[in-house]
């Protein structure tokens, strides 16, 4: 994605991958209920479906990456006041609940 | 139980009024619960939106709306200063109709039964339901001014509502004569859209610059200090520099009297002439919120936290700017936001679905000029007492071009996707 992470960012994400994503299909479909959820945070702006100016597209985007920039805005290292403001309130599972659900939209 | 009814048969007892509503859920084979959402901005279509999409079919939607398109009111102030054309930011139900199947009703809701839980439009039919959200939005405190009404309002527009009342200050802006007198009252706390008024203005300011720019700006406000101001202040002197006069309370005691025909506000003190007056007045919930009794004494309506449920009527909750949403402004993003925490509480109530913690959030965009964009934005928790404020962010004084522009063309992005959040 063309978007170098830091290390703690690295050390998140790769524990994040490590953990209940290769559960089994009760706590993936939990996860995915979470994403849904939460992701009403993300489609005040952020459409499905359709494109505008100004806000980037973040359906179909690979697991990993979704969570390095979610983690990356929550640190700090990705400069935009409202999405650092909207990762600082997600926790862990929260970023991969979302990241699970976005990646399956828009396909 | 299971006997089915002939279209027509339907259509009798659908006209019938509180004897079919008594009757619809069994007598049409339905055991499905029913939601009734009363008014279809922001709050209300949201909701109906999301609890329809969730529940797959599982609940009964009806929306209840007075008007069959809805004109945002964010957005409305650049089409008042000529940016957007009135139909970019007017919305129809199609899509909440035929991708989502909910049953949007064209009335105008004007009582609550909460014994019976049935709400009643104007004309007499009712509609029976489990659960009730209660979205209308703002009404106006037409007797906060002497000789003030809502018949002058139609002179001196509000355009606070946004749609025909939008209208009638665009209008009146493209008669002004150059060298005129653009007159703002704006209104006290608590009120929808806190910088709207400040948007307004420079908005104006920039129609009025490029079209009439011997023409002035006289603000006369009923607070002391406004949300962004520092940000507005600042570009109101780089765009706009001495077409501004904005005089807070403290200087002018407020409006007190409205004279029509002398086209003049006066306060304790001064008086004011304006060739276009635009008197934001003072605000309240819904009619609808205040006849279902869902209001407490300041006109405005309590809810739980965590739900978004009333504290004062069973089965009801309110969402967007009639509620008390404590630290949350009253804007289309609160309210597109409280309806998706209260759409999940309501199909946890009526289907058992699973309930997460409720998260708010709210982001104001506003211009400042074409292609000057800012934003003010928080989080949100729900607390025992009231939604609280966790977080928060603002953009900043001083920031360079790319960045505003970059804000600007952002608000842009926003409304297409609240849009599309909103009304399918």
């Amino acid at each position: 994605m063309g978007y170098r992470g830091s290390r703690a960012a690295l050390v998140l994400v790769a524990g994040l991958l490590a953990g209940s994503l290769s559960c089994g299909h009760a706590s993936a479909d939990e996860l995915y209920e979470l994403g849904e959820y939460l992701s009403g945070d993300c489609t005040a702006c952020h459409q499905l479906e359709g494109r505008a100016p100004g806000i980037p597209p973040i359906t179909g985007w690979p697991v990993e990456a979704f969570v390095m920039v979610m983690v990356a805005y929550k640190e700090g290292e990705r400069d935009h006041a409202l999405m650092q403001n909207v990762a600082r309130r997600l926790s862990d599972e929260d970023m991969k609940a979302l990241a699970v659900f976005f990646e399956k939209q828009g396909q | 139980m299971n006997r089915k009814f002939t279209r027509r048969e339907f259509g009798m007892m659908a006209g019938a009024g509180v004897a079919a509503s008594t009757l619809a859920a069994p007598a049409i084979g339905q055991a499905k619960p029913k939601l009734v959402v009363v008014g279809g901005g922001p709050g209300g279509a949201t909701v109906a939106r999301y609890v329809a999409k969730d529940s797959k079919g599982a609940i009964d939607v009806t929306l209840i709306e007075a008007n069959a398109r809805h004109t945002t009111c964010f957005f409305s102030n650049l089409y008042i200063g000529g940016l957007r054309s009135f139909d970019s930011i007017t919305h129809g139900y199609d899509k909440l109709k035929s991708d989502y199947g909910i049953n949007v009703v064209q009335a105008f809701a004007i009582g609550v039964d909460a014994a019976r839980r049935t709400v009643t439009v104007a004309g007499g039919e009712t509609f029976s339901y489990d659960k009730l959200v209660v979205a209308p939005g703002i009404d106006f405190e037409y007797d906060a001014y002497e000789g003030y009404s809502k018949e002058v309002a139609e002179t001196f527009p509000h355009a606070w509502q946004a749609g025909p009342q939008s209208q009638i200050l665009r209008r009146q802006l493209e008669a002004m004569e150059d060298g005129g007198v653009f007159l703002i009252a704006p209104p006290p706390n608590p009120f929808r859209c806190p910088p709207g008024p400040y948007e307004r203005i420079s908005l104006v300011a920039q129609y009025l610059k490029q079209n009439k720019p011997r023409s002035k700006i006289i603000a006369v406000d009923a607070k002391d200090k406004f949300s962004k101001q520092a940000l507005f202040q600042e570009g109101w002197a780089r765009h706009y520099e001495g077409m501004i006069e904005w005089l807070p309370l403290n200087i002018t005691g407020g409006v007190k009297k409205v004279d029509v025909r002398g086209k003049t506000l006066h306060t304790g003190g001064e008086s004011f002439k304006g060739d276009v007056i635009n008197i934001i007045p003072p605000q309240r919930a819904g009619a609808i919120a205040l006849a279902a009794g869902l209001a407490n004494e300041s006109g405005w309506c309590p809810i739980d936290p965590f739900t978004m449920a009333s504290t004062r009527v069973p089965h009801a909750y309110v969402i967007g700017d009639s509620s008390i949403a404590a630290q949350m402004p009253k804007s289309g993003f609160s309210a597109n936001s409280q309806a998706k925490a209260c759409a999940m509480a309501i199909r946890a109530a009526l289907t058992g679905s699973r309930a997460f913690e409720p998260r708010y959030s709210n982001t104001c965009w506003s211009l400042i000029a074409n292609g000057d964009g800012v934003k003010v934005g928080a989080s949100y928790q729900a607390t025992k007492e009231k939604i609280a404020s966790t977080d928060t962010f603002i953009s900043k004084t001083g920031e360079d071009a790319a960045t505003r522009t970059a804000t600007a063309e952002e608000a842009e992005g926003w409304y297409a996707g609240i849009v599309a959040d909103i009304f399918g």
